[in-house]
This record gives structure tokens, sequence and C-alpha cells, in this order.
């Protein structure tokens, strides 16, 4: 037996061991857990997952040891994430810690701060959010204008970062912030760890067209940073986002379809479809094929990619369309579920209205969120356009 | 159900391409329209010695036993070409057909024939001005041991070259399958000049006698059948508009990467490149698509629900890219001396020919459930 399919038997046989059968399931809206220091559990068995993943290592499974991961190598860590979709195993936590600014100090971190803010990752203990997008920095990230100004051993931090997931629940984030107003675009922005209780750092939740969201605001007066706590060196900040966005992708990809919560569309139109009138019913279930057909045509372009990929391809055009298809036909769907819900779907909340019902509505005004946020679906475009098909760029 | 192509198959892939880029080069298949010839007989020849006519019969029959999915790859590579080949009425409507359902005589009598190209077939089945399987009003009546059919087929692909006819007829009630010479006494055959150039005839039947053994099959089995082949038939044919539409797209990025106007090139504005961007993830869709319903043809995936999203998803993406291609050229695109208006023209044909993707969709529809609300 090869080392490979020796550690698929032994991650098999674990899962199915450790893995409660309660978190086989698709979890329910917010049904994952955010670890942090605030953490906090739904059931007793969204507990264990989460205990038993994080003694194993494997809430990093392929960081070292040493900082709390599971030691593995590229290729045991690509088995084990397919055995946990295999066995439809829910992500044991969210944590932007290990997803996304971790393999940067990995990678670019001093050794202090990988000593000091790795294993808190690895073992889920410190939440972590994402200070990019500011109110006048959206699309154009690049244009941000949150100030550190260097005084001494600390950076002193002004300014705002909106959109950040969770913020009121983060104990740390890691933020763009302009350390030189003189350089140029690109090369006045540095990346910063800042510590979320300290002074002079405010966090206001944002409400959405859907309601209550995970999403804030968070405002930063004359908040001390300590100067330790900047990765790589001034002026490096974007290169890092840049690496950083690389992992994001990558996790994205790892959240996979077993954890997206949602209504299933054809199942749904399926019993709308007999409640719609008559004169309506063959243009309805007409436009439901067409939605029906693009989300299967896109399901079989993931498995393609997946296929291609580890065939060797080149498989960067393909991952680059993903995310205009998938939140543009999601829209589409839910355009399309409101259309059959008719009156039914018009329910804010109460008990007069199908729960269901009310579900869809709430995901159809959130649905608008995906088209928009991590690149809006014109930049995606553009990105396409740019560096997929090679067209030059234009001035606007 | 794998995506990506096998070594056979792209081994098959690469000597099409080959064969085509060579023989029967998009230069080659203008001068054919312009002489009036639907197709090149020689090279339709070195075809069959390739053995491609009769790629995947099995060997006992002069077949190579290839999996169906390479006459799909062929027809693919035909497509960049616009080169016209015998094998999707030859091989895979008629020789599939009798494959599938006729006696071992009536396969010794035909499909030989079929294998080696000395027979060309064509599918007699569309009476209206849409593909509609289900509406067949020729007419099957018993005369003694024979057979005699009545009524009128309006276009048959590849008619007028064929020598033999499978032909659609409605018996007692029921569909039923003949195979009988083209030259039949009693029928009249009306050549089609069609817009991509290739082979078509209007057939009238009157009175034409089919001996006994001319029946293949009728009722449910007969129906299969059909649905088996056509389903068949569609993926090749998604497979030709895919190739073609990749075509187009890549022939209209390069345009637009060496035009100017106004000083700058044409892809550097912004609403052109959202729309190739939009095409790309469009064409990427559809390859998905073509890729599983390959697996489909071998056997593995569901035929029909493959089918009828294959053709009907490159139907319309093939459409929208063709029409695009023209636009974005501007002028030159609407003249005959650009190659974007042949492709045009054969993604029109193909995207008809068994069913367009409006009623691909219909069918998606019914097959995951839909139908009652239709």
């Amino acid at each position: 037996m090869t080392k490979s399919s020796t550690f698929r038997l032994s991650a098999r046989e674990w899962l199915e061991a450790n893995c409660p059968p309660a978190m086989r399931t698709p979890p329910p809206e917010g049904g994952i857990v955010w670890a942090g220091s605030r953490v906090h559990f739904d059931s007793t068995e969204q507990q264990q997952w989460f205990e038993r993943m994080r003694d194993k290592g494997w809430f990093a499974p392929d960081w070292p040891v040493e900082y709390g991961g599971g030691g593995l190598d590229a290729s045991d860590t690509r088995i084990l994430e397919e055995e946990l979709s295999r066995l439809r195993c829910r992500a044991p936590m969210i944590n932007l810690g290990v997803w996304m600014i971790g393999p940067v100090l990995l990678a670019s971190g001093s050794a202090e701060q990988k000593a000091r803010h790795l294993p808190g990752m690895a073992r889920g203990e410190v939440a972590w959010c994402q200070g990019f997008s500011e109110p006048g920095a959206g699309s154009d990230l690049a244009s941000l204008s949150c100030r550190a100004e260097r005084d001494g051993d600390s950076y002193v931090v002004n300014g705002s970062k909106i959109w950040t997931s969770y913020a009121d629940r983060s104990d740390w984030m890691y933020a763009l912030v302009r350390t030189d107003p003189a350089a140029g675009k690109h090369a006045g922005i540095s990346m910063l760890l800042i510590d979320m209780t300290t002074p002079g750092v405010t966090v206001k939740p944002i409400d959405l067209i859907s309601g209550k969201s995970h999403f804030c605001q968070v405002f930063f007066d004359n908040v001390r940073v300590p100067a330790e706590n900047r990765v790589g060196a001034e002026g490096e900040g974007w290169q890092l986002a840049r690496d950083l966005l690389g992992h994001e992708r990558r996790a994205m990809s790892k959240f996979g379809d077993n954890n997206v919560p949602g209504v299933d569309f054809l199942a749904l139109a399926r019993q709308l479809l007999p409640l719609a009138d008559t004169a309506s019913r063959p243009l309805l279930a007409e436009r439901v094929a067409r939605a029906a057909m693009d989300e299967h045509a896109y399901k079989l372009t993931l498995q393609r990619a997946h296929e291609a990929g580890r065939a060797g391809q080149d498989v960067s055009g393909l991952v680059a369309s993903f995310k205009y298809l998938h939140s543009e036909q999601n829209r589409e769907r839910h355009e399309l579920l409101m259309a059959l819900a008719g009156n039914e779907a018009l329910g804010w909340e109460g008990d007069p209205f199908d729960e269901t019902l009310l579900k869809l509505t709430r995901q159809w005004l959130n649905s608008y969120t995906y088209t928009i946020a991590g690149g809006t679906s014109e930049i995606q475009l553009n990105i396409l356009a740019r560096r997929v098909l090679g067209l030059a760029a234009s001035g606007g | 159900m794998t995506l990506i192509l096998g070594e056979e198959q792209r081994m098959l892939q690469d000597s099409a391409a080959d064969f085509f880029a060579s023989r029967l080069p998009l230069a080659a298949n203008r001068a054919l329209r312009d002489l009036g010839l639907t197709h090149d007989t020689q090279a339709w020849h070195e075809m069959d010695e390739l053995g491609w006519s009769g790629i995947a019969l099995p060997e006992e029959l002069g077949g190579l036993a290839f999996p169906l999915s390479g006459i799909a790859l062929i027809q693919a590579q035909a497509g960049r070409t616009l080169a016209a080949t015998p094998l999707l009425s030859s091989n895979i409507l008629c020789a599939g057909t009798l494959a599938l359902c006729a006696s071992d005589a009536q396969q010794r009598d035909w499909l030989p024939g079929l294998a080696s190209g000395k027979l060309r077939a064509a599918l007699a089945l569309d009476e209206g001005p849409r593909h509609d399987p289900v509406r067949i009003t020729l007419a099957a009546h018993r005369v003694g041991d024979n057979w005699l059919l009545d009524g009128a087929k309006a276009m048959v692909m590849d008619g007028t070259l064929a020598d033999t006819l499978l032909v659609a007829a409605t018996l007692d009630g029921e569909t039923a399958l003949f195979i009988l010479p083209a030259d039949s006494a009693g029928i009249t055959r009306t050549p089609l000049a069609l817009i991509d150039s290739r082979d078509a005839a209007r057939f009238a039947f009157e009175q034409v006698a089919v001996a006994a053994d001319g029946l293949l099959a009728r009722g449910n089995a007969a129906e299969q059948v059909l649905a088996t082949v056509l389903n068949r038939a569609r993926i090749c044919l998604a497979a030709e508009m895919q190739a073609i539409s990749r075509v187009l797209f890549d022939t209209t990025l390069d345009y637009l990467k060496q035009r100017q106007q106004y000083g700058v090139l044409l892809g550097s504005f912004q609403a052109l490149q959202h729309r190739m961007a939009r095409l790309f993830t469009e064409l990427e869709l559809a390859e998905s698509c073509v890729a599983a319903a390959l697996s489909a043809l071998d056997g593995d995936g569901d035929l029909a629900l493959l089918a009828a999203l294959a053709k009907g998803k490159t139907g319309e993406v093939a459409l929208k890219i063709a029409n695009e291609a023209v636009q974005l050229h501007g002028g030159i695109g609407v003249t005959d001396e650009l190659d974007i208006g042949l492709y045009l023209k054969r993604i029109r044909v193909a995207e008809a020919q068994c069913g367009d993707h409006i009623f691909q969709r219909t069918r998606y529809a019914h097959l995951i459930q839909l139908a009652e609300a239709l």
C-alpha cells in the first residue's frame, strides 16, 4: 500500500469515528463555529467536532506541528480535504487567521510574529478579521487612506475600515494602512496586525437590506500599534495583500458545496410551479429549466476544472470565472424563485408566512452582496478580459 | 464520469485535426462551395480508408469498435475547418439504428456497406418546419408481404448524396423505422441548396414499396432507438458547434487585439472587454456540458439529459458568439470574404438540426420533471 493510500484510510477512519453525524449535514445559516476567544457552540456535537479537529491539528493540517498545525504535506492535505468532502463534513470553524493571514505570516512574517500568532490561529483561540475596504476605497482598494503614522516604536492609526466581516467578534485584525502618503499609490501601503482591544478602536455592525449582517465598520481614533506588528517591510503591504487574496480563493474553494447554506433551487421551484397561475406557468417553467441548465453547466465546470487541474492542465482561466458565474447565477435563481413565490415571498417576518419563503426572501436580498463583495462582477470581468484574454487595460 | 479526454481520445482528436487541416482546410471547403459542391467525394473515401465510417461499429461488421465519442471528436475537428463528413448521417443515425434494433440478417445486409463507406445513408424524419420526432405522418401500410410508404419529408440532411434511406413512418398509429434504397420506385427527391452549402433534400413518397425485411423496428422499440440515436447525434452536433464557437471566439479576440480605431486598439474598450469576458464564461460552461455528454455517449452518464444540456447550451452559446463575432468585426464581418460568415451559417444549420436550443431546453424541462407546468 502506498503512503498516500495508507493516509487516506487512516484519515477516513478517524473522521468516521470523530465527526459526529450531526456535523455531516449542511449547516443552517450561521451554523459554523466562529473561532476565537469568544467562541460559542450551539450544540455538544459542534463543540466535539471543533475540539477533536483542533486537537488533531487539522484546523491547519498543512502547517508545521511546532505552530499547532497537522504537519501534513500538500498531497496528504489534499487527501484530507477530499475525505472531509466525501463524508460531507461541515467546516469545523471559520477562522480567517488560518485561512488568510496565517499563510502570509508563514511565508513573510518575522520569527516573533510566527511564534506569537500562529499557534492561537491553529487552535482556533484567536479570531481574526480583515481590514481592507474603506468607505472611500472599494473596487479601487489601492486608493485606501487609513493612515498609520510612525511615532517612535509605534504607528498611530487614524481612519476607518468597512465591510469587515465579524469585526465585532474578532480579537485581532490584519489591516492595510497608508504609511507613506508621498509614495506611489501602491508603494505607500503597509500591513499591520492590530489588537482589537487597543484603545481607540470602535466597531459598528452594519444592517443590510436583508437585515442583520456580519459586516461591520471599524473606526480608528489615534490607535497605537507597536511597530513590531508590521508584516514585512514598509510599503510591502500591497504585495502581501495580493498573496493573501490568493489564499482567500483557496479557502473559499475549500468551503465547498457542503457548507453553503441555502434553498435547493430545483426542489423549491418544483413545489412552487403548480401553485403559479396557469397562464404564466409555461413561461416560468421555461425560465426554471434555463436556470437549472446553467446551474448544471456550472457544476460540471467545477468538476472539469478539478479534473483538468489534477491532470496538470492550466485552469487559471476557468478558476477566474467561477466567482462571476456563481454569484450571477445565484442572483438569477433567487430572482426566479421570488417570481414563482409571488406575494408569498413579499413577507419580511412573522408567522403567517412560510418559514422557507421568509428565508428565501432574505437570501434573495442577500444574493446582491455576492455580486459585489470580494470583487464586483465588473471587476471579475476586468480580470478575465485582461489576465485571461490578454486584452489591454483601458482608461475606464 | 470523467470530463477530460483519455489518451486514445486525444490521439484520435490529433489525427482528425491533422487530416482536416491538411486535406479539407477551410479554403478548400470554401472552394467547394464556390463550385456548387456539397462535399469532397475523394476526401470522404480517404476518411473511409482511415476507418472512420465504421469507427464505432463492432469489428465483425467491419468496424473499429472505438467508443462513440470518437465520432463526436472527429465531428468537432471537422467543424473547425467547416468540413462535411458522412459520419452523422451514415454512422451515428443510420448504422447506429441498425446496430441497436436490426435483426442479424438486416445487419449483415447493411452494416458492412455503411462501415466501409460503400453505402451512404440518410435519416428521413422531419416533416414540419422544426425538428419534431414525435409528429410523423408519413404512413406505412401492409400490402401482402411488403410495405407501402406514402407521405413527405421536408428536410433530409445528406439526402441528395444518400443511396440508402432510413425512414421514420407511422404504422397503425405507432412509430416504425424502415430502411430502403434511396432510388426505390415512387420516391421523388428534390435537392436543397442550404445556407451552409451542405447536402440536403426534400422527399416525396408515393406508393413506395418496401420489402418485408425493410422494417427495422416499430412501436416502443422504434421510438426508443430513434430517441437514442438522435441523442447521440445531438451530442456530435454539440461538439461540432462548440469547436466552431471556439474558432469564432479566438478569431474575434485576435481581431480586437489588432484593429485600431480612434488611435487605440478596439480591445482596450471596456464595453467590448466585458462582452468578450462574458462570452468566455459562457463558452467554458458549454465546453463542460460537451465534455459530460461525451462521457454519456460512451455509456457513462444520463444520455438524454446530457444530450439536451449539451446541445441546448452549445447551441445558445454558439449563436451568441457567432452574432457577436459578426458585430465586433464591424463592416468586414458581413462580407463573404471573411470566414466568420461561413461559420455563422453552419452554426445556424447545426443549431436547427435534431432540435435547436429551445427544443433542447424543453426536453431538459421534461427530463427534470417540470413537464406538468409546460
